[in-house]
Parts: C-alpha cells; sequence; structure tokens
C-alpha cells in the first residue's frame, strides 16, 4: 500500500486529506518542511501532498530544490486554494520538467490526481510552463483563473468549473479578459489544451492514440483539429521535428496579445 | 502585472564570476574559495541576476537551451542545493 506523506498544519484539511484518500493509502503527516524531505528521501513516502506553505509559514517552493535532488523520483503534488495572494506562490512552486501537479481546494477532489500520479501515468506537465509564462503578464484579477487554466483545461475541466475554482463568475471571466485585451476565454482554454497534447507528443514522444486515452478525446482527429487552429500545428509536423518553444511562444503571444497578432 | 514573489534566489554579493578562455570561476571573496563551473553553471549564474524563482529559473533556461526541462531541472537543483550548502545563494 502506498504512503502518501502530507505537509499541512490545519486540522480541518488532514481530516479533508484523510477522508478523501485514506482507501488510496496510508497517509503521513509530516511535521515539517525538512521531514517531508528526510521521509522522501529515505523511501518512506511515494508521493508528498502539500500546501504553498509549510508549517512555519516559508514557501514550500524552497525546499523543492532539495526534494528534486534527495528524492527525484517522489512527486509532488499541491493541495491549496488559488487565490489572488497565493498565485504568485503557486507559479515560484511548481517547477518545469518535475513531477508536479496541484488540486485545488476545496473545490477539486484528491483522488483522481492521487491515483493517477502513484500510478505514473503521465510525465512532468506542460501545465508549470504555461503558468510561468502566462501568470506572469496577466493582470492580477485574472491570475487565478489563468493558473487554474493552465492546470486544468488539459483535463477537459470547461469554463464554468474553471471560473467557479477562480471565485468568479464566467461573464466576469470574459470581461477581465476583454478588458485585458487578451484572446477570449475559449482561445485561452484550447489553446492550453492544444499546447499539452503537443508537448506529450515532443518531449515525450507520445503517440496520437496515447494522447487521446491519457486525455479522454473521443476520436484522434480531434487532435489535429484542436492542435492545428489553436497551436498551428498538426501531428504530422511533430514527426516532422517542430520547435515546441518556438510554438508555446507563439501559442503565449496569440492568447496575450492577439490585437498584435492581426497586426503582423 | 503579479506582485513580485516570494521564494527568489540570491546570489551572495561577495561572490564575482570570473570567465576565463580555458575554464569559469567563481570567486568567493569572503572566503577566498575558487569554485570551477560548468557552462550550465555559469548560465545559471548569470540568470540568477535577476533573482528569479527556481520555478523561473528552470522555464527561462529551458526556453533558450535544447535540452529537456526533466533533466534541466533536475540538474538546476542539483546546482543550487550545492551552492545553498556552500553558502553562495540565499532564499528571498
Amino acid at each position: 500500500m502506498p504512503v502518501i506523506g502530507a505537509l499541512v498544519s490545519e486540522g480541518s484539511i488532514r481530516d479533508e486529506i484523510t477522508r478523501q484518500l485514506a482507501r488510496f493509502g496510508e497517509i503521513e503527516f509530516c511535521s515539517s518542511a525538512a521531514a517531508a524531505v528526510e521521509a522522501a528521501a529515505g523511501g518512506r513516502i511515494d508521493l508528498l501532498l502539500t500546501a504553498l506553505r509549510d508549517d512555519r509559514g516559508d514557501p514550500i517552493a524552497r525546499a523543492i530544490p532539495v526534494l528534486s535532488v534527495r528524492a527525484p523520483r517522489v512527486p509532488v503534488l499541491v493541495y491549496d486554494q488559488i487565490t489572488r495572494s497565493t498565485v504568485g506562490l503557486l507559479r515560484a512552486t511548481l517547477i518545469p520538467g518535475l513531477r508536479m501537479d496541484c488540486v485545488v481546494r476545496p473545490f477539486e477532489p484528491l483522488a483522481p490526481i492521487v491515483r493517477d500520479m502513484l500510478a505514473a501515468t503521465l510525465p512532468p506537465l506542460v501545465a508549470p510552463i504555461l503558468v510561468q509564462r502566462l501568470v506572469s503578464v496577466a493582470p492580477l484579477s485574472l491570475g487565478p483563473f489563468v493558473a487554474i487554466a493552465a492546470l486544468k483545461a488539459p483535463s477537459r475541466r470547461g469554463l464554468d468549473q474553471l471560473a467557479r475554482w477562480s471565485g468568479v463568475t464566467p461573464r466576469t471571466i470574459e470581461r477581465r479578459l476583454v478588458r485585458a485585451r487578451w484572446a477570449p476565454e475559449h482561445v485561452l482554454i484550447q489553446s492550453c489544451r492544444a499546447l499539452d497534447v503537443l508537448w506529450l507528443m515532443t518531449e515525450y514522444g507520445w503517440s496520437v492514440k496515447r494522447v487521446q486515452r491519457a486525455r479522454g478525446l473521443s476520436f484522434a482527429s480531434a487532435i489535429t483539429r484542436l492542435t492545428q487552429r489553436y497551436a498551428g500545428a498538426t501531428p504530422r509536423d511533430v514527426r516532422e521535428g517542430i520547435d515546441f518553444r518556438a510554438v508555446l511562444s507563439d501559442v503565449v503571444r496569440r492568447v496575450t496579445e492577439p490585437g498584435a497578432d492581426r497586426s503582423s | 502585472m503579479m506582485p513580485r514573489q516570494e521564494s527568489r534566489i540570491a546570489r551572495d554579493p561577495r561572490v564575482v564570476l570570473l570567465e576565463r578562455a580555458r575554464d569559469s570561476v567563481m570567486l568567493d571573496i569572503a572566503h577566498g574559495r575558487r569554485i570551477r563551473l560548468n557552462r550550465l553553471g555559469v548560465r545559471i549564474w548569470e540568470a540568477l541576476a535577476t533573482e528569479p524563482t527556481f520555478a523561473a529559473l528552470v522555464d527561462h533556461l529551458w526556453s533558450r537551451y535544447d535540452v529537456r526541462a526533466e533533466v534541466l531541472a533536475h540538474d538546476v537543483a542539483d546546482t543550487l542545493s550545492q551552492w545553498a550548502d556552500a553558502g553562495l545563494i540565499s532564499w528571498r
């Protein structure tokens, strides 16, 4: 039975974790970030579930480099609220290239992502890169929504859910995107999905079928339409060797500066 | 724009990078140490001039160099951990 290390200080959240995850494995609550690193390095935990701040109030981001050196195989799952006051910490915590993800408290259930992370069904995700690129240029009022969209759009969460999890209505998101002169919400969401697909295919060599299964898409052709329309690249382009970094920069520019795209 | 974040990595101002034709070294003036750097180390040290977060640092390096993010993240973490242990960098 896997052991899930949990670094959260509030008792009610500990109870919530126990309630949701007791059937998945044993839960070991860690008393500090240092204790969590020791537990991971010593092979005593299979996954670390953590809030954005440790028991002393220090950002958990500071412990990630040491954790990734001493326990490179232990994935990290952030379990916290994503608000205007925490989105900067989230951005500092999610590291491109490491097996990390986030469950949005109190809305999202822990079990599905914990199960996937323990089974190692997915490689490191593109989401931390998208959070870096998009949140850094987003107005503060859009930061939580943009971060949640980057993290959750690939798993087919829709606008209503993403907006609700960021604490506002879909209409408010639409207005804020217009005010920021960003592309409409569906472009943002679909672009995140398209980049997730292309990331898995270019960085990890996944086939269309494998992406289709992992992301629950009905037809393989949907992948081609998605990536072509929102990222300007198809699976065929991937086979011919596209530069994912260039595609990413282009998509980010199209989302955050759609006017510039039209005039160029 | 987002406000300035926490968890930024700062260089010790008493450490200077000396780039030479054959190699590069960090001179730790306070402790009289010389630490040899490889190419990645030089790039990391230069990128730390802006006091990035670990996440932003990895993204910055990944966007410029043709290396897999997974490999890069672990290499950068390894380097930062050694530098932190040696007192060459600190968290802000």
